[in-house]
């Protein structure tokens, strides 16, 4: 599964940690996480992320 | 005897600072004194809750347990008053004094105010701190004109949350052109564009003269006698550093910002400073990720690391819905370099080349792959060894390569 970066800050989203803090189980793809969650580092939206 | 670390600021810097001490210091005695109410929250996501888009508890990033597990000690609601260099301490609004072995200040900015008659009417506000966007959420309740003073990003997206709720939003600019320091003439000419036909009014070129009302703001009127109706205002002015602490100390050297070495360092001993605060190399960023990383570096070198900070590409991503907008490094807004550039009634691409290095871009429309755009412009990456999918966007689909 691919990794995501968020383009304000960096952030990589990598599926196989997930975003356990704000509830994204670990094995999560990109695709699948809530359209209402955010970049847990600043904020910023899905639509912000590209993919690595 | 474990170092007694002191961190003023619970924003991003402050906190990356406080994290990565933690990381290298398990002992080390780590306390962060912050003005602020709520704990460390998205400042970049306030124009979201002005919106309605999210409540106050969406915003916090780091909850308490996060402070609690790390042994940090955060005091919120307190607020630094003066330092003393010679003594290592601080004083605080809570009459406390906290001493220090290494000090943080990363006390962040506050919004310019320019010197306009009628500023502090009633129903003029800026935009920096959540106490501001719960006012602003208040009083726009029942008003119906809005002008926001300043066409920079946060202008247009303080505007935007308030005219997706039915106001008439007019977005007033000294500037000739919009978003100045992120867009070429080229290119804010066709964001306006697209902007107008959201229904936002621009006056560029303009200079508020006043702000006048009887109890509260009425109108603003422009050099050259226009009057816009104004019932709510935003000055959105840009941002300064908060240099009252260090005001009194000739010792802490200060341009624009407390000027800080690569390791974050001011002149004053076991003093560092990070984030908006922060003069590097002439420059003060204001933007997240340099607050971020400048809180990084500070963290490692005052728990011991030897690291450097260099630099932090200027990169900014515009928040208005069905706008993509994304810029980069240097825009050359007189066309004095060499781009690419791919120009559609509603979109714009530029790539700017310096002696043959990405230097800068602006993407207004598709915006895939910025941010490793911007890591080639920060590697001053030669455009010659570019992937040719981060250069579609910006060459002629008819020309092959």
């Amino acid at each position: 599964m691919d990794k995501y970066v968020c383009r304000i800050c960096g952030y990589v989203y990598d599926p196989a940690v997930g975003d356990p803090d704000s509830g994204i189980a670990a094995g999560t793809s990109f695709a699948d996480i809530p359209s209402d969650w955010v970049c847990p580092v600043c904020g910023a939206a899905k639509a912000d992320f590209e993919r690595e | 005897m474990p170092t007694q670390y002191l961190i003023v600021g619970n924003g991003v810097a402050g906190t990356t600072a406080a994290e990565n001490i933690r990381a290298h210091d398990a002992s080390g005695q780590i306390t962060m004194l912050s003005r602020e109410q709520l704990p460390f929250y998205h400042r970049i996501r306030l124009i979201d809750y002005l919106a309605g888009a999210v409540d106050e508890a969406a915003l916090v990033v780091k909850k308490t347990e996060w402070y609690a597990e790390r042994n940090i000690t955060i005091l919120t609601g307190t607020m630094a008053t003066s330092i003393n260099p010679t003594a290592r301490s601080i004083q605080a609004d809570n009459g406390l004094t906290y001493h220090y072995g290494r000090l943080l200040l990363a006390n962040g900015s506050h919004p310019f105010v320019p010197p306009i008659t009628g500023s502090k009417l009633p129903g003029v506000f800026t935009l920096h701190t959540i106490a501001d966007a719960r006012v602003i959420t208040e009083a726009a309740r029942t008003a119906e004109n809005v002008v926001v003073i300043g066409g920079g990003l946060l202008g247009l997206e303080a505007g935007n949350s308030l005219r997706k709720s039915g106001k008439q939003v007019t977005v007033v600019e000294f500037s000739p052109r919009l978003l100045p320091r992120q867009l070429d003439p080229a290119g804010a000419a066709i964001l306006q564009h697209l902007m107008e036909s959201k229904g936002f009014r621009f006056r560029l070129g303009a200079v508020t003269e006043r702000i006048s009302g009887g109890l509260r703001t009425e109108q603003i009127v422009l050099k050259g006698g226009e009057i816009l109706a104004a019932d709510l205002v935003i000055i959105a002015a840009g941002v300064r550093p908060d240099l009252n602490l260090i005001t009194p100390h000739a010792s802490i050297a200060r341009d624009r910002g407390i000027i800080v070495n690569d390791r974050m360092q001011t002149t004053a001993d076991d003093i560092f400073a990070a984030g908006d605060v922060a003069q590097w190399h002439d420059q003060v960023f204001g933007i997240w990720p340099a607050a971020q990383e400048q809180g990084k570096i500070a963290g490692l070198n005052m728990a011991g690391i030897r690291t450097h900070y260099n630099g932090t590409t200027s990169a900014n991503v515009l928040k208005v819905a069905d706008i993509k907008l994304a810029s980069a490094g240097d825009i050359d807004p007189e066309n004095r370099l060499q781009s690419f550039c791919i120009t559609t009634p509603t979109t714009y691409h530029k790539l700017i080349i310096d002696q043959g290095k990405v230097s800068g871009c602006i993407m207004l429309g598709e915006t895939g792959n910025f941010f490793k755009l911007t890591k080639a412009i920060a590697e001053r990456q030669p455009v010659s060894t570019l992937a040719s999918a981060l250069l579609t966007p910006f060459l002629d689909q008819t020309t092959s390569r």
